[in-house]
């Protein structure tokens, strides 16, 4: 009787991991999530970016401008908003590309600030890096 | 309390909640498995001493910058489960000295290295992610959760078929070698077995907290139960619900996943004793 | 017919030896105690017997059986004492290495209920080992020794920690099971009146090897000697 509980089980957890591929073109509001929902939910846009390309996501968090000390673009800045575990020693950076200039302008360093944008990707010599193309800031 | 029933089933929609919850399920089963014969043989503080391993073991990959760092885990941990086993069997270095020299030998390394190499601005959170474990399970690539299934359901596997032989060597193991059983193999595939579960586990509770997912759920089944089926299906079951509860109390309550599992393992030892205790005095 | 024959044994762990020149015969349906000091070699005989060691020099000879073909009662350690199993897990567990499938057959169960039955303590089957008494707890080892063998028993001190009723009971049942079913016993003691009482042969390890009917012994002067000690 146990193995077939056993078994049942397992089958029901493949069937439904098989059904639960992440769609693209998906709203995501990820500033309905606690803290440590969020913060693992930046580590999966990083992780597994190709799963949430093109969908449209709506993020608060810390905006920082950073700068990259090695890899690509070394020594540039790039703009992000920065998520903070609840112990605040582990970060994971959404980058964020703006489009519309004053929207960049309208920012300060380090201010919290919810931003609305589409997940996309671009390519840096055969390295593909994940952003959040900003379309609207509220 | 709907409410909370809302935000699970809000959660619920994102696919590597799913999955970090079937990873824990099959991580808590295979740990209590293993637990009964780690508790019953005196053996468990063999559980502390690999994670403690695998924590150096975590911290040299991230110095090689190693991508799918969990072979290399794997492969390391595994050796020091059978160079620990192979110490026990000649007295020169008896077993728990060999363990403590490992363990808090890699503690050690792993820490130096990782501030010497320091490979990321994150050293501090990286330290405690492995340490504590508090949201490692919901952070896992594909690949680390496709492996950590297929281990685990290997593990399960083999510990289905080699049931009996654990048995015997856990109960007698002079009897065992008598009937002809090759108790060092058995005890070496045990050693492997354990090792696999620790590196698994540590994505779920951290390195520090493994041995609490081992021994509670064997402790409370040997409470209330009087023949070793029942005690390892009992520690399964509950190892799994304490893990689920743990695992949802955290997402909503946003607690560190691994402390959370802990605390409710802990709760459940409590409720098992009294009830124990309160069955032998009706 | 001799089942066990010993020659010119030297026992002993990693080229140091234990004992020396130990000789002795095991027939069919005899009752062997095999007594001595602490530490003059009898567990590592014992081991050497079970081939869990190797001898140093001399030769065993086994006659139509194997070397796990003898049915092997160990001192019980603490870890069994309060070992949350089924009388009937434990009983079960000597047939552990003879089958790859996890689950036991219909036959072996039947022997295992056959052994429990010989030894009057079928009522326990399904009871809980750490709650049974010492000397419960010793039968429903035998039970499981008997299983590895249905023609040599090798028991370690089976009546260390009984207290008197049980240890008569103990030395009773093993009687019977050497004369009613003919079965060979190789009993370790360190009871040496005890020992005179029961056996058909004595072995004495020590400083010198002894080997002889128990009349023989009973007469000699190491026998005087060691009961003035």
């Amino acid at each position: 009787m146990l193995k077939s509980v056993f078994s049942k089980f397992i089958l029901a957890s493949v069937l439904l991991t098989c059904s639960l591929n992440a769609s693209s073109n998906e709203y995501i509001d990820l500033t309905k999530l606690n803290n440590i929902m969020l913060y693992s939910f930046a580590s999966q846009l990083a992780l597994d970016g190709e799963s949430y390309l093109n969908s449209t996501i709506k993020v608060r968090g810390k905006f920082e401008r950073i700068k990259a000390d090695e890899g690509i673009g070394a020594n540039e800045y790039y703009y992000a908003i920065s998520i903070y575990d609840t112990t605040m020693c582990c970060v994971q950076v959404i980058e964020l590309q703006f489009s519309n200039s004053n929207l960049l302008n309208s920012i300060k360093n380090n201010d919290i600030i919810t931003v609305e944008g589409i997940y996309s990707k671009q390519d840096f010599d055969g390295l593909e890096l994940f952003y959040l193309q900003v379309t609207k800031l509220m | 309390m709907l409410q909370i029933f809302d935000q699970i089933i809000l959660y619920l929609q994102y696919p590597f909640v799913i999955y970090a919850i079937v990873v824990a399920v099959l991580i808590s089963l295979c740990s209590a498995l293993l637990g009964v014969t780690l508790v019953l043989k005196q053996f468990s503080f063999i559980g502390d001493g690999l994670s403690h391993v695998a924590f150096g073991a975590m911290a040299l990959a991230a110095v090689f910058s190693l991508t799918n760092s969990m072979i290399f885990i794997l492969a390391c941990t595994i050796l020091c489960a059978v160079l620990i086993l192979q110490s026990s069997q000649n007295s020169s270095i008896r077993g728990d000295a060999a363990i403590a020299m490992l363990s808090v030998g890699s503690l050690a390394l792993g820490y130096f290295l990782m501030n010497i190499f320091a490979t990321g601005p994150n050293i501090a959170g990286d330290v405690c992610a492995t340490l504590f474990g508090s949201s490692a399970i919901l952070t896992l690539s594909k690949f680390d959760m496709y492996l950590s299934i297929a281990l685990s359901i290997l593990v399960i596997f083999c510990y289905i078929c080699l049931y009996h032989k654990i048995f015997a060597i856990t109960f007698d193991e002079n009897f065992a070698k008598a009937t002809g059983l090759s108790v060092k193999f058995y005890n070496l595939a045990l050693a492997i077995i354990v090792a696999i579960i620790i590196v698994l586990a540590m994505n779920l509770v951290g390195s520090l907290l493994i041995s609490a997912l081992v021994i509670f759920p064997a402790l409370c089944a040997m409470r209330i139960c009087n023949s070793f089926l029942n005690v390892t299906i009992v520690s399964c079951i509950l190892s799994i619900i304490c893990s689920l509860i743990g695992i949802f109390a955290s997402i909503i309550y946003s607690t560190p996943v691994g402390a959370t599992i802990v605390m409710v393992d802990i709760v459940a030892f409590i409720i098992f004793y009294i009830i124990s205790y309160v069955k032998v005095r009706i | 017919m001799n089942l066990i024959n010993v020659q010119n044994l030297d026992i002993g762990y990693e080229g140091q030896i234990i004992a020396h020149n130990i000789n002795f015969k095991l027939e069919e349906q005899d009752y062997l105690c095999i007594v001595g000091e602490n530490g003059s070699g009898k567990s590592t005989l014992v081991k050497t017997l079970l081939h869990l060691l190797k001898p140093i020099s001399g030769t065993i000879e086994l006659n139509g059986i194997k070397g796990s073909d003898i049915g092997y009662l160990p001192q019980q350690s603490t870890i069994q004492k309060n070992f949350p199993a089924k009388v009937f897990e434990v009983v079960l567990s000597a047939f552990a290495n003879q089958s790859l499938w996890p689950f036991y057959s219909k036959e072996q169960k039947l022997k295992a209920l056959n052994a429990l039955e010989k030894l009057d303590i079928t009522h326990l089957k399904d009871k809980s080992f750490k709650s049974l008494s010492g000397g419960q707890q010793q039968r429903v080892l035998l039970s499981r020794a008997l299983l590895a063998s249905r023609s040599i028993l090798l028991l370690d001190e089976p009546v260390n920690g009984l207290d008197a009723k049980a240890t008569h009971n103990m030395y009773k049942l093993i009687e019977k099971l050497n004369k009613e079913d003919g079965i060979s016993i190789m009993m370790i003691s360190h009871d040496l009146d005890s020992a005179v009482k029961q056996a058909k042969h004595i072995l004495y390890l020590g400083k010198k090897v002894f080997y002889g009917n128990v009349d023989e012994f009973a007469n000699s002067k190491l026998y005087q000697y060691l009961q003035g000690m």
